[in-house]
This record gives structure tokens, sequence and C-alpha cells, in this order.
């Protein structure tokens, strides 16, 4: 057994923690971090920092413009970057853009990583992930699952309630699980959206955590979705360990 | 991984404050009640980045590592959250203000148990293997 972590990544860690404690930490105190995280101008400020730096988005390949990291360089970087609650933010890798990068990766066509990933991994862009719904829908089962996606041409209707939504606030888009229906059969699916399907009938509420923003209650919505946005795979029904293992596909 | 990062700066902030804190005539890390803690902290931190450092490991070797997983997120999350709350302790009245970086951690801490799938629904997905299992 050895623990010896490798020189390249021991030199990367020691440039996150120096960037932390140097760049980043100094703006914990700075009055745009707000009750819900950093505003949106701070937080594009520390993204062109860590950009500077070269340690943006160290969980995205290198063809995307990230670091490339296997799991265990991004346990030890995402560490090094979480010493600062604003750090994660900085170098692209907070919740939830970091596992709806990760995802995309994995299971998303070229086209959808040029239109959605590509700005998100440049951190341009935030994004969601529409998951939980009200009861009776799905929270901890998602064999509840109640959001439906019928193909109706070259769309995907999508019809359904979500809340608990971090991040829902200025997302340019978000990734909804859904019953998707195609020619009458049940598939259960990931789909990709643009975020403004949700701009009305939104309640927000307060959170006790500080995350970058708050949670969005979406009322029952309906939406024109083309169906190139449908993320590649999909499985049969929501059983939880096949939609454990989807997640992290 | 984020957290654990969290985690640490908290334990640092509450040792570098018992190292000068004087209570009772000595710096208050001297008395057991705190020392302990902060012993406590480190077990928790050691133990969390080494189950980490081991998933991480096996899914680098192309291993599902599903039970690993499940493992690994309710021990983080419940030690985390065990390290930043005794954080607060040692730190007193200050610990509750935002004085510190740890009251904020604290906050934003409490939702890793719940999210990415809450302690119970991992520790529901270990029992359903084990009693699959063939002994």
């Amino acid at each position: 057994m050895d623990f010896t972590l490798p020189d390249s990544l021991v030199q990367l860690r020691d440039k996150t923690r120096t960037f932390i404690r140097e760049v980043v930490i100094p703006y914990e105190k700075d009055p745009r971090r707000t009750a819900h995280g950093p505003s949106d101008e701070l937080r594009s400020e520390l993204i062109a920092h860590a950009r500077e730096t070269g340690l943006l988005s160290p969980h995205v390949d290198t063809s995307l413009g990230g670091l490339g990291l296997p799991h265990i360089g991004r346990a030890v970087i995402f560490e090094a970057a979480g010493y600062s609650m604003l750090g994660p933010v900085a170098l692209n890798c907070a919740a939830p853009d970091e596992g709806n990068m990760h995802l995309m990766q994995a299971v998303a066509s070229t086209e959808q990583k040029e239109r959605w990933l590509k700005p998100l991994a440049e951190g341009k862009t935030r994004s969601c992930f529409c998951m939980t719904e009200p009861s009776p829908g799905a929270g901890s089962d998602p064999t509840l699952l109640k959001t439906t996606a019928i193909n109706d041409g070259d769309d995907f209707v999508i019809n359904g309630r979500k809340w608990l939504i971090t991040g829902a606030d200025g997302a340019a888009f978000t990734i909804i699980m859904a019953r998707t229906i195609v020619d009458d059969v049940d598939v259960g699916s990931l789909l990709t959206c643009p975020i403004r399907v949700f701009a009305s009938n939104a309640r927000w509420t307060r959170s006790i955590h500080r995350s970058p923003a708050a949670t969005l209650k979406s009322g029952w919505r309906t939406c024109g979705c083309p169906k190139r946005t449908c993320l590649a795979k999909s499985v049969k029904g929501f059983a939880t360990h096949r939609y454990a293992s989807f997640r992290r596909a | 991984m984020r957290w654990l990062g969290a985690a640490q700066r908290a334990h640092d902030i509450a040792v570098a404050y018992a190292q000068k804190r004087e209570a009772f005539g000595h710096p208050i890390v001297a008395h057991e009640g705190i020392g302990f803690m902060l012993a406590d902290n480190e077990i928790d931190l050691h133990t969390t980045r080494l189950s980490i450092w081991h998933t991480a490991w096996l899914l680098d070797t192309g291993e599902r590592a599903s039970a690993q997983s499940s493992m690994v997120k309710v021990h983080a999350s419940e030690a985390i959250w065990r390290i930043v709350d005794r954080c607060v302790q040692v730190l007193g009245g200050m610990g509750v203000t935002a004085d510190t970086e740890v009251e904020r951690i604290f906050r934003d801490v409490r939702a890793f148990r719940i999210y990415d799938g809450p302690s119970e629904v991992h520790r529901w997905s270990i029992a359903r293997r084990l009693g699959r299992t063939t002994q």
C-alpha cells in the first residue's frame, strides 16, 4: 500500500493552498458575499483569478479547458479549495455545477457538450438540478417521480413540479429528472432545459445554509423542450440503485 | 472533499484559539475537556481523509465502488458535522458569532447530511446489501 501522492499533484495542491490563502480568503469579508453566497459579480471576479492562476475546473477534461484530474486528484484539490467557502466557487467546482459537469461529461452528446457544458466548464454560466418534488412526488424515493417528459414531434413536453433547487436563480440551464414517455413507453431520463421555463410562478425560500443561491420552489409548468436536449442515456424506471449509479456515471 | 477542507479550516481556527485563550491558569487546550475535543477532531479529519482517498483510488482503478461511496458519504458528512460542532463549542460564545468563519461553516455543513442521499438512505442501501449476502 502506497499513500504517496504524485509530485505533480503535491505541487498543484500547494499552489491551490497558496491561492486560497493569498487570493480567496481576503474576499471572505467582501460585502458582495451575501447571506446566500457570493454575488454573480464576485463569483466572476473569483473565477477570473483562478483562470489566471491555472486552477479553473480541476475536475473537467483538458479538452474542455479543465485540469483533467482523476478522482484522487479531485479529492486532494477539492479539499484544498474547500479551506475557504469561496474556494470551490473560484475554482468552478462548487455544487451543483461540479456534479452536473461530471454527469454531462459522461453522458452528453457532442452537441449538448458544446451548448451546455463548455460555457459551464469555462465558468461563464451556472446550472442547477431539478430532482426533488413536493409530496406525493419523489424525494428520497425516486420511484415516486411524477414529472413527465412526453415526446411531441421534435419536442419533449415537460409537466411537473420541482422544488429545493439550489442555484436556480441565475442558472443558464437545468437538468431535469423526469419520466420520459417516448412513443407511449416510459423510460426514465434526464433532460437539459433552459431555466427560463421556470422563470414564472417561482417561490423563494430561505435556507439554513448559504451556498451560492437560495432554494426555489417552482409551480406546475409545461414547456416544449427540443428532443436533442435529452441527455443521451436513459434507464428503465427509477429504481434507487439504478438512479444512484446513474448520478455517478 | 470540499467539506473536509471547510472542517479543517474550522479546526485550525479552534486550535489557534485554544492555544492562546487562557482560563484557570492555563491555555484552554491544556484542559482535557477542550484538548480531547480537538484530539477527536484530528481523528475524524484523518479517518475521513483516508476513506475519501481509498474510495477515489477504487474509482480510479475502474471500480464502481457503490458500497464504499455510500459508506464514505455517511461517515464524512457525520464526522464533519461533529468536527465543526466541536469547533463551535471550543470557541465558546464567539463560536456562534460571525467574528470567525466557523459560524458560517457550521450553518452550511448541516445540509451535507441531507443532500446527495441522506445518511438514512445510504444506511438503507448498505443494510439491504447485507440482507442479500450469503454468509
